[in-house]
């Protein structure tokens, strides 16, 4: 009897140690604490907030490689097999690469180059725009047209790449606010203000190099620029400060009712190049709600003529972070738009890496990579948004650039028929429901 | 019992034929009365009820182009709200015949607006200005939201009316608006314009313009069709598109091809008949034919040197309806049509100065006696929304084909002659 009681208390002392044992390793097992791989954890970091990179010409790779003829290229493809993109030096990028970069949404450039103003800038730009949605229309799996921040969630939950236009220059609208108007309703959904030349109402950085070729000639933003940055706040346009000059981003920046960004520009202070950011600027960039995203350009990164790695990168988003705090950065890596990447970012397969690189310093919490990544610009083009509902009222710009105004900047008319009024007295109707009982004959 | 229920039966029978019966006659009576007093309406006022019943649609109007040459395209310089004819309004004058309280009286229920650009930005900043146009268009419709309505389908235009509006569709001026890139040919679709004139007063590199026939031999191209291949790339994508398709103005090579190339049938937004007045930019009777054949649509134009070649005389109702008859017999009268060409014209028929006047001419074709009310409503906008709907009807089922957009660039062969290359192919493809 005893023997039996004896093995009864053994075997439930066993079943209950067993029990206990196993609820507290499962416990441990289930503690959030539980460390993950960087990789693992770069990997959920970008699965809650995908990539939004601020500046992609692969449109303008379409146009130069391929004719805007998408029947020439596979974009489902790996393209460094390809033999024609395979062997060219400004190639980044496929849909599969996309896809392991955690790419949720790109804005997608409209170029057209600087030899075009004033000739067959906005023809181009309508073609650039037409090839960007061809493409998306191709690849429907993979792509999905986006012109809001709302269409840019909505494409991410659908694992979709939210694909936007930019245009970059504002030699594309020919200094005519119908063309801006017509180009947003196209889907633009940023402008930079200039390329690399001035146009007759904005300076480009050019004019702030070593040993400038160029030189200034709107002190910034001519009044007619400051008029085209208030219709682009009107439009819902975001206001885009790469490739400007220093005087450009401050007047825009003190002008614009919403903030600006800059898709594709990095650290002046890390890398002296006139189309990085100042520090003078950064602190503007924080003061308005604007964002800088961050541009991988070799010759951004590094002045110093070397190769860059991705702890150069990782210089400049501290950096400006160490400015503005971490809610104005953002990544615009230029790809397809340059012919020499860093080491470590060879294509758009590798922004994981810079979140893991940026991981491993210790300063970033998960809730500031996600903001690098893409939430920082969704609160961004949100904020855009809001103020364009806010200016309901507002109406449109209509008064036409002056023939005066193309006169001092000597605009070369050949190409161009339009006409343009001179400045002059005359009555107008202020507005239409105030007509006065006569009015004054105006020369035609 | 059952010999009780029967004719019971057959009494409630009996009731219901005679209810029946009652208002059977009385209906007949009601109809009767409806058509004899209708017809006993006088003329006018007659042809204002067809045109309430079937809102006039009206092909062309030329007025975005004077917003441009005389206001700069700036809306606060004049107000569309008032009659633009009186003499206070100095600076328009007498040389604007469209405003909102004309076209109201004229009884438009829908009107189609040019987008234009003059023929000397051909091949310089022709792409430019026409987007200026659709942007100039579309804030005068905003502006008077309250009068138009941006119309972009055909079901939008019935919908407009009955908002008590005038539906307002974008056109484009000329085929050298394209610069001969289908890109742009697809922007100006998505801006909203839903038809384009191949050409009007200038040949483009890919479709001749009627004075080809006569005028300027050294302007004659190098292609003997009237549409070079091009040419037929923009017509296959503007039937992919779901854009009508225009050929007034075209030499007659171009609109024999495109009419016969077309899917969808093809219109002339203001043109007359060559029988009555021999003019190269009118259009033959063998032309008129085709468009019988490809249910297309003829609409007529009124301008005076269209509908009677003349020096000297004046142009009268008369001689309108004179054109209208014989459009009428040749195109059949479900192919006819109104594209008046006000809004940037100099000269006018007698007695339809502006916009206000299309009633008196509703009112002479009654009184001419030979249309019928249906007759009038097909002329006033029913065969125009057929030709949409067919438009619209044949781009679905491209679609369902799953037809796509693509690239095509228009040959170096075809551009020889034509191009002053200094303006154009900065970029890397042309």
């Amino acid at each position: 009897m005893q023997k039996r009681t004896l093995i009864i208390i053994g075997a439930s002392a066993l079943i209950v140690a067993t029990i206990i044992v196993t609820v507290s390793v499962l416990v441990t097992r289930s503690d959030s604490n539980v460390e993950l791989t960087l990789e693992e954890k770069v990997h959920q970091i970008l699965e809650d907030s995908p990539v939004i990179d601020g500046h992609n010409d692969l449109p303008w790779n379409i146009r130069r490689l391929a004719y805007n003829d998408l029947r020439r290229v596979n974009f489902s493809e790996d393209l460094t097999q390809n033999a024609i993109w395979g062997k060219d030096d400004s190639t980044h990028t496929d849909i599969p690469r996309l896809r392991k970069g955690h790419v949720g949404a790109q804005f997608w450039v409209a170029y057209t180059s600087c030899t075009s103003q004033f000739k067959d800038s906005v023809e181009q730009t309508l073609e650039q725009i037409d090839v960007i949605k061809r493409l998306v229309d191709k690849y429907p799996e993979d792509l999905q047209f986006a012109t809001s921040a709302d269409d840019i969630e909505n494409a991410i939950a659908n694992k979709k790449i939210a694909s936007l236009v930019a245009v970059e220059g504002g030699h594309s609208m020919q200094f005519s606010f119908g063309i801006l108007r017509n180009l947003y309703a196209m889907g633009a959904r940023y402008m930079t203000l200039t390329h690399s030349c001035n146009t007759p109402w904005a300076d480009a950085s050019p004019v702030d190099a070593k040993n400038p070729i160029l030189l200034p000639e709107s002190d910034g933003l001519s009044e007619y620029g400051l008029r085209i940055v208030k219709e682009m706040n009107r439009l819902g346009m975001m206001v885009d400060l790469s490739h400007v000059s220093q005087r450009t981003m401050e007047k825009a920046l003190n002008h614009s009712v919403a903030p600006v960004i800059f898709s594709h520009s990095s650290a002046r202070a890390i890398c002296d190049h006139h189309r990085n950011v100042p520090d003078s600027v950064l602190e503007q960039v924080r003061k308005t709600n604007s964002l800088v995203m961050v541009n991988f350009y070799n010759g951004f990164i590094r002045c110093d003529g070397q190769r860059a790695n991705i702890s150069d990168v990782v210089e400049h988003i501290e950096h400006i972070r160490g400015v503005t705090g971490p809610d104005h950065i953002g990544i615009g890596g230029d790809f397809d738009g340059v012919d020499s990447v860093p080491e470590g970012l060879e294509d758009v397969s590798k922004y994981p890496d810079l979140i893991k690189a940026l991981l491993e310093t210790g300063n970033w919490t998960d809730e500031d990579l996600k903001k690098l990544s893409g939430q920082n610009l969704i609160r961004v083009f949100r904020a855009v948004e809001e103020v364009r509902d806010s200016l309901k009222g507002q109406e449109p710009e209509q008064d036409a650039i002056k023939a005066e105004e193309l006169e001092k900047y000597k605009v070369n008319l050949t190409c161009i028929t339009a006409k343009f009024e001179r400045l002059q007295p005359q009555q107008l109707l202020k507005t239409r429901r105030e007509a006065p009982a006569e009015l004054q004959l105006r020369e035609l | 019992m059952d010999f009780s229920v029967s004719s019971k039966r057959t009494k409630i029978i009996k009731v219901v034929i005679i209810i029946f019966g009652v208002l059977l006659l009385f209906v007949i009576i009601c109809l009767a009365l409806y058509i004899s007093l209708r017809g006993s309406l006088p003329p006018l006022e007659r042809a204002k009820k067809i045109l309430a019943e079937a809102p006039l649609i009206d092909g062309h109007n030329g007025f975005p182009m004077s917003i441009r040459v005389l206001a700069e395209n700036n809306l606060h310089r004049f107000n569309l709200s008032r009659n633009l004819s009186q003499d206070h309004y100095g600076f328009f004058g007498h040389r604007v015949d469209t405003d909102i309280p004309r076209l109201r009286e004229g009884k438009v229920g829908a009107q189609i607006w040019s987008a234009y650009a003059d023929c000397v930005s051909q091949h310089k900043d022709a792409v430019v200005i026409t987007l200026e146009q659709i942007d100039v268009i579309k804030r005068m419709i905003d502006t008077y939201s309250d009068d138009l309505e941006l119309v972009t389908e055909s079901e939008g235009i019935l919908k407009a009316v009955e908002k008590g509006k005038i539906g307002s569709l974008i056109s484009i001026g000329g085929g050298h608006s394209i610069q001969y890139s289908l890109a742009v040919l697809r922007t100006f679709y998505t801006l909203g314009a839903r038809i384009m004139d191949l050409t009007t007063l200038c040949s483009t590199p890919w479709a001749q313009y009627y004075n080809i026939e006569s005028y300027n031999k050294s302007a004659k191209l190098d292609f003997n069709q009237g549409l070079s291949s091009f040419g037929e790339e923009v017509i296959r994508e503007m039937n992919r598109l779901g854009m009508i398709i225009d050929v007034s103005h075209t030499s007659l090579a171009t609109m024999k091809d495109a009419i016969q190339l077309s899917q969808a049938p093809v219109i002339f937004s203001r043109s007359a008949a060559k029988y009555i007045c021999d003019i190269d930019i009118n259009v033959p009777d063998d032309v008129l034919r085709l468009i019988r054949q490809k249910e297309g649509l003829i609409m007529i134009s009124l301008f005076p040197d269209y509908i009677k070649c003349r020096p000297n005389s004046g142009t009268t109702i008369e001689d309108v309806i004179k054109q209208l008859d014989h459009l009428r017999s040749r195109a059949t009268v479900n192919s006819i049509g109104i594209g008046s060409s006000f809004g940037d014209m100099d000269e006018h028929v007698e007695g339809l100065s502006d916009v206000s006047k299309f009633p008196l001419l509703f009112e002479a074709l009654i009184k001419s006696g030979n249309w019928t009310d249906e007759d009038l409503e097909k002329l006033a906008g029913k065969n125009f929304l057929r030709v949409f709907r067919a438009v619209e009807d044949l781009k679905e089922e491209l679609e369902s084909k799953g037809t796509k957009p693509y690239q095509a660039w228009i040959k170096k062969s075809e551009l020889k002659k034509f191009t002053n290359t200094s303006c154009s192919g900065t970029g890397l493809q042309r």
